[in-house]
């Protein structure tokens, strides 16, 4: 680009200085329109949509955390499984769990990746159901307005979630338990010959 | 509830001396699984091979079953009404407009509340509903909360945001499983460690399994409290809660501001406006009356507020723990992509010292390249052995790796019945490539096919060695 000369005039200096711009407002044309636009509103259909949609993508969720669970296992056993060994000293409260849980395990000391699966499956299946309104719960409701306790937290009914402790059977249990560990001792005391 | 509860069994008939300590349960199965589980999970993590990194991912994949189960369950119960008692309520109501007696609501919004079964309302008993419920409340909003039970959006929002994390979780696990970017350049690999000595191999190889070890331990904070034990057993009961609550401010507490404004005008007809245990002066028994409406004012409006405060309350319980759970799912499976390349480099120098120890061409020391022949037999009995991949060489020099899956007919999902039922697709669509992906992932297995690359020489060979020993001067 060619360097500008620097031989400005007086004149133009305080041209230069003074200058205001000549603008003039102009009015924008008004568009003459009746439509006003309403704020957004969130109609209950959308609200039901959107759950309708949830819902089913949770169902679509569900059945391909199932698939991959298929793969997982699949994988796992084409790689020839996993065995966790447990220490028969440090670990002798888990090998006792595996001796309760798995009966006619030959060696309870061996976890395998089938004896995991099983046992998360008893995690989940034991886990708090949600609570359930089931036709019973709501004709008592309608005998008795007062009720307080509804659904599966009330009732014996096949959802009951947390069967209440029976101290007593508890107790009998442990003190059996007990005696049975300490028998081979009593024997020998009893009975030395 | 059953509050007197029995002994099941005599116990006069018990044989004490044929008790065996370690078979008698005192009511802990529950325990006992969890014991067994996190037992077998602390191993797998320090175990390093392919199958122990993918067996653990089981647990995440059990919890989302369980959430996700729950999850359905709490919001379908919104759209389903009990069709015993609408209809008899619909009923009840037409005989009382027909006999001239207004219709009681309470009952009706407690059926609602108590709404579990699946049913529709038949449009006539709708209708009915309808016109009785507008005779006799006049009340727009109360109508559309009564007749229209949906999820408040910020519940909604949250559990939109969880299925996109769970979505994620299994694009991840997918990725994990088919992933064979590590076994991209095996031969560059193989070229350049053949040429080692063994014991440099198993320095190696001890150098690896110290950084696995460093790493496994960070697997069983990941796999802590709130995946072993919270989610799964608390998070169903966290979700009824929440949609129960969500549903008794619907149908109970919302509605209840047209009663409320009534009340109010009633105050302010009375006596504008006094205040809850006013002792202003007045007739005994008007104070006393406008002192008892204040009070349910401001007892309706105390409800309402505590009412609210504890939904929100539950519902950021449930957004923190499935956003809890995705963010620790995510950094599982990347922890778990990282052991399993540290595993897979594993095994890969395990099979090349096992290849050499027993004079293998592929991996001797000469500096000359193997024959084809030869490097198909170290993949294949050497290496794919222990990979869940079938490693091999074709004649034109092209290294193929084929994905082992027994009954892989019996594995693969439909993938059209996933995301549509009845010919209508069932997902938001823009999750729709995100779906289709993860189905695409599940369905094929892996077969990729790359060149062999054998570009080593001797020079090569010679910095490479120089450099190992200066690092064994360090």
């Amino acid at each position: 680009m060619a360097k500008k000369s620097n031989d400005i005039s007086f004149e133009q200096d305080d041209f230069i200085l003074n200058y205001r711009p000549q603008i003039s407002f102009i009015e924008p044309a008004q568009e003459t329109s009746d439509f006003i636009p309403e704020p957004e509103e969130i109609l209950t259909d959308d609200i039901k949509n959107q759950t309708d949609e949830l819902v089913a993508g949770l169902h679509t969720a569900n059945a391909l955390v199932k698939a991959t669970q298929q793969r997982i296992d699949n994988r796992v056993q084409s790689l020839g499984g996993v065995v966790v060994k447990l220490d028969p000293i440090k670990d002798h409260t888990i090998i006792a769990a595996m001796k309760r849980r798995f009966p006619n395990k030959e060696d309870p000391t061996q976890i395998t990746y089938d004896d995991y699966k099983s046992v998360l499956g008893c995690v989940r299946d034991n886990a708090i159901s949600p609570p359930s309104i089931s036709v019973e719960d709501i004709r008592d409701a309608a005998q008795d307005p007062y009720r307080m306790d509804f659904g599966s937290l009330a009732t014996s009914s096949a959802m009951e979630t947390i069967t209440p402790i029976d101290l007593e059977e508890y107790q009998k249990n442990a003190v059996l338990a007990i005696f049975s560990m300490m028998l081979p001792l009593l024997k020998n005391l009893l009975n030395p010959f | 509830m059953n509050k007197n509860v029995k002994p099941k069994f005599d116990y006069s008939n018990i044989d004490i001396n044929n008790i065996d300590p370690d078979k008698l349960s005192i009511g802990a199965p529950l325990q006992d699984c969890s014991v067994i589980a996190n037992a077998f999970e602390r191993g797998a993590h320090v175990i390093p091979t392919e199958a122990a990194i993918f067996a653990t991912i089981s647990r995440t994949l059990q919890n989302h079953q369980q959430l996700t189960n729950s999850l359905i369950t709490s919001m379908s119960s919104y759209s389903v009404t009990p069709v015993t008692t609408a209809t008899s309520q619909a009923a009840a109501f037409g005989s009382q407009v027909d006999s001239g007696v207004a219709a009681t609501t309470d009952s009706g919004a407690q059926a609602f509340t108590l709404g579990i079964q699946k049913s529709v309302l038949s449009e006539g008993a709708g209708k009915k509903l309808l016109d009785t419920l507008r005779n006799c409340i006049p009340c727009d909003i109360r109508l559309m909360a009564l007749l229209e039970l949906h999820p408040n959006l910020d519940l909604l929002g949250g559990l939109n945001k969880y299925l996109k994390d769970l979505l994620s979780t299994l694009d991840l696990t997918i990725d994990l499983l088919n992933n064979t970017d590590s076994f991209g350049d095996l031969c560059s690999l193989l070229n350049s460690l053949s040429f080692m000595c063994v014991p440099d191999l198993q320095r190696i190889i001890a150098t690896l399994m110290s950084l696995f070890m460093l790493d496994a331990i960070q697997l069983d904070d990941l796999m802590g409290l709130l995946q072993g034990l919270i989610a799964p057993m608390f998070a169903p009961i966290l979700f009824t809660i929440t949609s129960l609550l969500d549903q008794f401010v619907a149908l109970v507490t919302n509605p209840l501001t047209c009663v409320f404004n009534s009340i109010n005008v009633q105050l302010i007809t009375r006596g504008a406006g006094i205040p809850a245990y006013s002792t202003n002066s007045g007739p005994p028994s008007q104070q006393q009356l406008n002192s008892s409406l204040s009070q349910l004012a401001s007892q309706l409006q105390e409800a309402t507020s505590r009412i609210q405060g504890k939904l929100d309350f539950y519902v950021k319980q449930v957004k923190a723990l499935t956003g809890e759970m995705g963010s620790n799912d995510t950094a599982y499976l990347r922890s778990k992509m990282k052991l399993l390349q540290i595993v897979r480099m594993i095994v890969f120098i395990k099979a090349i010292i096992t290849a050499m120890m027993k004079g293998h061409a592929a991996c001797s020391d000469s500096g000359k390249s193997p024959e084809l022949s030869e490097l198909d037999n170290f993949f294949q009995n050497f290496l794919s052995p222990n990979s869940p991949f079938d490693i091999w060489i074709d004649d034109n020099s092209q290294i193929h790796l084929d994905e082992k899956i027994p009954n892989r007919d019996k594995v693969l999902p439909d993938g059209q019945n996933v995301i549509q039922f009845e010919g209508k697709p069932l997902i938001d669509p823009t999750l729709v490539p995100t779906v289709e992906k993860i189905i695409s992932g599940l369905s094929q297995s892996v077969r990729t096919v790359s060149p062999c690359k054998l570009e080593a020489s001797v020079e090569d060979m010679e910095k490479v060695n120089q450099g190992i020993k200066e690092l064994n001067q360090l």
